[in-house]
């Protein structure tokens, strides 16, 4: 599978637009991705591991509202995070 | 519709051109705090908040970006302990409550209530540029202990924070028109009782060209706030991030300081030195270009947001995949 990165996850993960990961699901994806790039551990997930709600996910080009951890995934699916926060 | 239209008639009727902000976060804060869910927060906060009994306000801010915020909750018994300092708290000095933010030490973000009477709480007072009539505040929390039943939100306080500010950018684009409105209509009674070369100004044709491009500022922010409502009633918004209600607050603030340069520019002396509620008004919209997002975050958001948005081909048959739980 494909991670695409865009506005501030971007510097967290060396500026790299797309990032290609070995895993059938989004939860092993999310590891294997945070091995390589620590710091963008806390930013994507809660402090229960979920995915952060201010991240919109993509899947292939659909919004996962609630993303599972368990979502399966396919060696050519692309899951693409838009993150949208502002400050008050 | 009805909450916004309540809105923009306040903003329309009311001197004050800060009190409409303050309700609006008073009750944006008593809806967060309801969905919390627990009894005791409903019946301790939610409640009285919406009834008006307790006034809160939002302390988040550090003027930092928000995964360097420095303001830290430690485990403490079942609950926590907070030290930092949040900055520009609309409503700070009329609080008896504040909705906060900490970082825990697993790096995450708790959303909590401190209370203003609190161990170790400090409240001193903003002068800005606006919001004067506002209570703008810092808040310094020294070692402040806030008990678990306390604790809105245990886990992704970020996202908690981001469906409170989508929620106020909807407020600010509903109560803004009716401030606009008012604002256009005692500009087009000046230019009828002012006189220039034996004409009434609003007989000249470059005053009418002024008052036609306010009106389609107030317009265009109306139609635009009562779409972002529609929207909302739908039920089609993002919780977190909605372009279209950011949208709505974005464009609200902009035709906002148009409709205010229009006016300095046709009433000149009286709304300089005349009438001191166009300089108030002037001053309170400068704060709306960095509240609830400043203009200039909205925008990249909104980009980013609109550019993969308006691109994207979903392809079919992966809905069961997203279901999984």
């Amino acid at each position: 599978m494909t991670f695409l990165f865009s506005g501030i996850l971007l510097r967290l993960v060396n500026y790299q637009r797309s990032i290609q990961i070995k895993a059938d699901t989004l939860g092993a994806a999310l590891e294997q991705l945070e091995k390589c790039h620590p710091q963008i551990k806390s930013v994507l997930r809660d402090g229960s591991g979920q995915v952060r709600r201010a991240h919109q996910v993509f899947l292939n080009g659909e919004q996962v509202s609630k993303p599972s951890l368990n979502m399966s995934l396919k060696e050519t699916d692309e899951v693409e995070f838009i993150t949208a926060i502002a400050g008050g | 519709m009805t909450r916004g239209a309540v809105l923009e008639e306040i903003g329309y009727l009311c001197e004050d051109p800060a009190f409409p902000l303050l309700l609006s976060i008073h009750t944006n804060i008593a809806l967060l705090v309801a969905e919390a869910g627990t009894q005791r927060l409903v019946h301790s906060y939610a409640l009285p908040i919406a009834r008006g009994e307790r006034l809160p306000a939002l302390a988040f801010s550090e003027g930092t970006d928000l995964f360097s915020m420095r303001t830290r909750a430690v485990t403490s018994g079942s609950g926590f302990r907070l030290s930092g300092h949040k900055e520009f708290i609309t409503g700070g000095m009329l609080a008896d409550v504040f909705l906060t933010y900490a970082s825990t030490e697993q790096g995450d973000m708790i959303a909590c209530l401190v209370e203003a009477t609190d161990k170790g709480v400090e409240i001193t007072a903003t002068n800005g540029l606006g919001l004067r009539t506002a209570g703008t505040a810092q808040l310094t929390l020294n070692d402040v202990s806030v008990p678990a039943e306390r604790v809105i939100a245990p886990t992704d306080g970020l996202s908690n924070a981001q469906t409170f500010l989508n929620s106020r950018r909807m407020s600010i684009a509903s109560y803004t028109p009716g401030q606009m409105r008012m604002l256009l209509e005692q500009t087009v009674a000046q230019l009828h009782k002012r006189m220039r070369y034996g004409h009434a100004l609003i007989n000249l044709p470059n005053v009418q060209a002024a008052v036609g491009r306010m009106y389609v500022a107030l317009e265009t922010s109306r139609a635009m706030a009562y779409w972002a409502q529609e929207h909302f009633d739908q039920g089609a918004t993002h919780p977190v991030f909605d372009s279209v209600i950011s949208a709505a607050k974005y464009h609200s603030t902009k035709q906002a300081l148009v409709l205010m340069d229009e006016v300095f520019r046709v009433l000149g002396g009286h709304a300089y030195y005349g009438d001191p509620r166009y300089g108030m008004y002037l001053r309170d919209y400068f704060g709306f270009i960095a509240g609830a997002g400043t203009q200039d975050l909205l925008e990249i958001n909104l980009g980013l947001c609109a550019s993969r948005d308006l691109t994207s081909t979903p392809r079919p048959n992966i809905q069961e995949r997203i279901d999984v739980t």
